[in-house]
């Protein structure tokens, strides 16, 4: 194989594909980069085994084709300030060589017969989204993921389709997150799939700029998206979603509406008043105003008055306040529609018609 | 005038180890410091005492002194285990409790002693119960400070029982070497003995003034407690940053099942002094000791703290799964501590799958209170039995 292409669209494509790198594997293959000489120029691929990520780098000009596998941190080292100049690759057995004016670098590498196979995207059975709306799903909702491993279907994403609806939906226990995004369903996809946290945290970058639809595909056990230029495949985790429908309360009847930038602010200024151990705030909702407030032993206390359109009962309840953070941070700039019941019941904020946020309160038994 | 009771277990380490294996009853016992230790005596039976072994000696001298005794090696875990059912007992009279170290504590009854019918009382009852319900003796000191109660308790070990009330203790303390006031070594000792001063009644003889010269502000520490006068509070407030307990195996052990059982039931009593010290925690840890005696430790930190057995098993039986090698290794020590713990009450994450957790707390709830009539053995998880 011997081939040359722009340095800097081949050290893009390697951050690209280099962050599933499994650096702590003991198996060095998967800590290595496969390029692959294809029609439309050259194709880089980098698995974990549990995620895989191919993506393509066109305007490459190829002398003679082929492929090779050389570990993925020492080239990418090479080319990062490898400047304008093009760079030259060139494989002979599991030996690239990789040059430009002055400087040959030689890594030894793989045979690309063992390195593993991702498979490729069949095009029957998929449904097609917007790659900035995709990416956004995930951004408003990963962060609720639970992050121990025990309850194992809640580290991941849900991501349900159905009709033209897909729908993205995270929780720990403690709060959830679902997000909407209308989707072209041709083949009539319907699925109810657990994507793991590592795709989901690769995903909006791959997808985020895509001109073009977003191809994804749910097989039983594997999720493939194709973008135009990037193929991302990863299993799908195993196991019974919670039923989160039933924890998203339908009859909050204390009512209000905020702009989320200007409660954040309150809540995150109210906040440095709390401590790791007593890391709570408290919202009071009264006749147009809602409060937040926190008093910490030993520490202060604080309280910020906000103006609102509140006609319903008075109530006074506790959150963490990262919770109520993450939540209205999901939501953007829309205002947000914020619904109560009681102390003890979870609270509702919605953005838009595509947004949820549920999160559950702290008791607060006076100590 | 404040009441303070200071209890002191009479050669603590020793007489647990003769609780223990009663066989040992009546000879001269020498508890060696761990197998990590350097080698020295950290409790003497008062068997052994009468050969002039006693602790911080070398173990090589302490067997020339006295051949015939039999030596066995601290099990830390088990005296720390034996110092919270003290510590159980103590808590009935007064909540004013500061453990000083594992075998000896400082009470505060002052608020507390008309309720019990007067300190001496309580320090009377408190001797009879560590007598019955441990099966050990204690030596007790009552007096109106920890400098004085302490002293007390020190004045006819073992078993003792003396009480120094306040308009005595210049008395008590003219005649006694300065070596006894709390805090002087073998420096100051030393130094007294070089200014002629032997008693603590000598010393008295010393104006404030000339102390603090020669002993800066300990100087002043000295002129007040040569007078029996010693301000210092019962400290409590000391928050259980962990709890913990662990098990030696009578011999090394293969057997996953045996581990696994072992493990659950640390588990249970754990949680269980979880529950009683009104905490949750947060992190986990289990701890094994090879038969090689190489120790690791594995961990794992919860989004919410909780103090149901059913959950900490849950991690605790999957830190053990998947994060312990067993393969071809014997194990010697289990242990299970939880840490991170936070009041169970004040604040509390409601969960929005709240039926998991209910459950799981009214079957806790229920558990408990089948143990709590029938005894601890009547309800146990089928793969114990």
């Amino acid at each position: 194989m011997k081939l040359s292409c722009s340095s800097q669209q081949l050290y893009a494509g390697l951050q690209m594909v280099g962050s599933i790198s499994a650096t702590a594997s003991t198996n060095p293959i998967l800590q290595a980069v496969k390029i692959e000489t294809v029609k439309e120029g050259l194709l880089l691929s980098v698995t974990d085994l549990e995620v895989g990520i191919q993506y393509l780098i066109p305007e490459v000009e190829v002398v003679s084709p082929g492929k090779a596998v050389i570990p993925e941190e020492r080239i990418a080292g090479v080319l990062k300030d490898w400047g304008e100049e093009k760079v030259q690759i060139e494989v002979e057995g599991t030996t690239s060589r990789i040059s430009g004016k002055g400087c040959s670098i030689k890594l030894i590498g793989f045979d690309p017969e063992e390195f593993p196979v991702i498979p490729s995207f069949e095009e029957k059975d998929y449904f097609e989204i917007e790659g900035p709306g995709l990416a956004e799903m995930v951004r408003r909702t990963s962060f609720a993921c639970a992050s121990e491993r025990l309850r194992h279907t809640m580290t991941g994403v849900l991501l349900a389709i159905e009709g033209s609806t897909a729908k993205m939906v995270a929780t720990d226990g403690r709060r959830l997150a679902v997000a909407k995004q209308r989707i072209s369903n041709p083949h009539k996809v319907k699925s109810n799939s657990i994507i793991p946290p590592k795709a989901a945290h690769q995903l909006p970058r791959l997808v985020a700029e895509e001109k073009e639809g977003v191809k994804v595909k749910l097989e039983e056990a594997h999720m493939l998206v194709k973008t135009s230029k990037a193929l991302l495949c990863s299993q799908l985790l195993e196991g019974q979603y919670p039923d989160y429908t039933s924890a998203i309360p339908a009859e909050n009847d204390k009512r209000l509406e905020i702009a989320p930038e200007v409660l954040a602010a309150a809540i995150r200024r109210v906040a440095f008043i709390t401590t790791e151990e007593r890391h709570v705030i408290r919202i009071g909702l009264k006749k147009d105003t809602l409060l937040v407030r926190t008093e910490t032993p030993e520490v202060g206390e604080g309280s910020i008055e906000l103006p609102v359109d509140y006609k319903g009962s008075e109530l006074e309840i506790g959150f963490n306040p990262d919770f109520l953070l993450d939540g209205l941070k999901g939501i953007g700039k829309e205002p947000v529609k914020m619904e109560f019941k009681d102390p003890n019941s979870a609270a509702v904020l919605k953005g838009g018609q595509d947004y949820l946020y549920v999160a559950m309160p702290i008791r607060l038994t006076e100590a | 005038m404040r009441k303070i009771i200071h209890v002191d277990m009479d050669a603590f380490f020793a007489s647990v180890e003769e609780l223990d294996d009663p066989g040992l009853r009546g000879k001269a016992v020498i508890v060696s410091g761990s197998p990590e230790g350097r080698g020295v005596v950290s409790s003497a039976s008062y068997e052994a005492r009468r050969y002039g072994v006693h602790s911080a000696m070398p173990i090589t001298r302490a067997r020339k002194l006295c051949p015939q005794a039999v030596f066995v090696e601290a099990r830390i875990e088990r005296y720390a285990e034996v110092a919270q059912e003290l510590l159980g007992i103590f808590k009935k009279y007064t909540p004013l409790v500061e453990p000083a170290s594992l075998d000896e504590a400082y009470l505060d009854v002052t608020d507390t002693e008309a309720i019990f019918g007067g300190a001496e009382n309580i320090g009377r009852e408190i001797k009879r119960r560590i007598r019955e319900e441990i099966g050990l003796t204690a030596s007790i000191g009552i007096g109106p400070n920890k400098f004085l109660a302490k002293l007390a308790s020190d004045l006819r070990k073992p078993d003792g029982f003396v009480v120094i009330k306040d308009e005595e203790k210049e008395e008590v303390l003219r005649d006694l070497p300065v070596s006894k006031i709390l805090g002087v070594g073998r420096a100051t000792e030393n130094r007294l003995h070089e200014l002629g001063i032997h008693t603590i009644g000598d010393l008295r003889a010393l104006p404030l003034e000339a102390l603090v010269e020669e002993f800066g502000r300990w100087g002043e520490g000295l002129y007040y407690l040569s007078r029996g006068v010693d301000e210092s509070p019962v400290v409590t407030d000391w928050e259980p940053k962990s709890t913990g307990r662990s098990v030696t195996f009578e011999r090394d052990i293969k057997d996953y099942g045996v581990i696994r059982r072992q493990l659950y039931q640390l588990t249970e009593e754990v949680t269980s002094t979880l529950r009683d010290m009104g905490l949750r925690a947060k992190t986990i840890t289990i701890k094994i000791r090879y038969s090689n005696f190489k120790t690791i430790t594995r961990s794992t930190t919860l989004d919410t703290p909780t103090d149901l057995t059913e959950t900490i098993w849950r991690y605790v039986d999957a830190l053990l799964r998947e994060r312990v090698d067993l393969e071809d290794k014997a194990v010697r020590l289990v242990g299970v501590t939880l840490s991170n713990l936070t009041v169970a009450e004040t604040l509390e994450q409601l969960h929005l799958f709240q039926d998991q957790e209910v459950k799981a707390q009214r079957l806790q709830e229920a558990t408990d209170q089948i143990k709590e009539k029938l005894g601890e053995g009547s309800i146990k998880k089928g793969f114990l039995l």
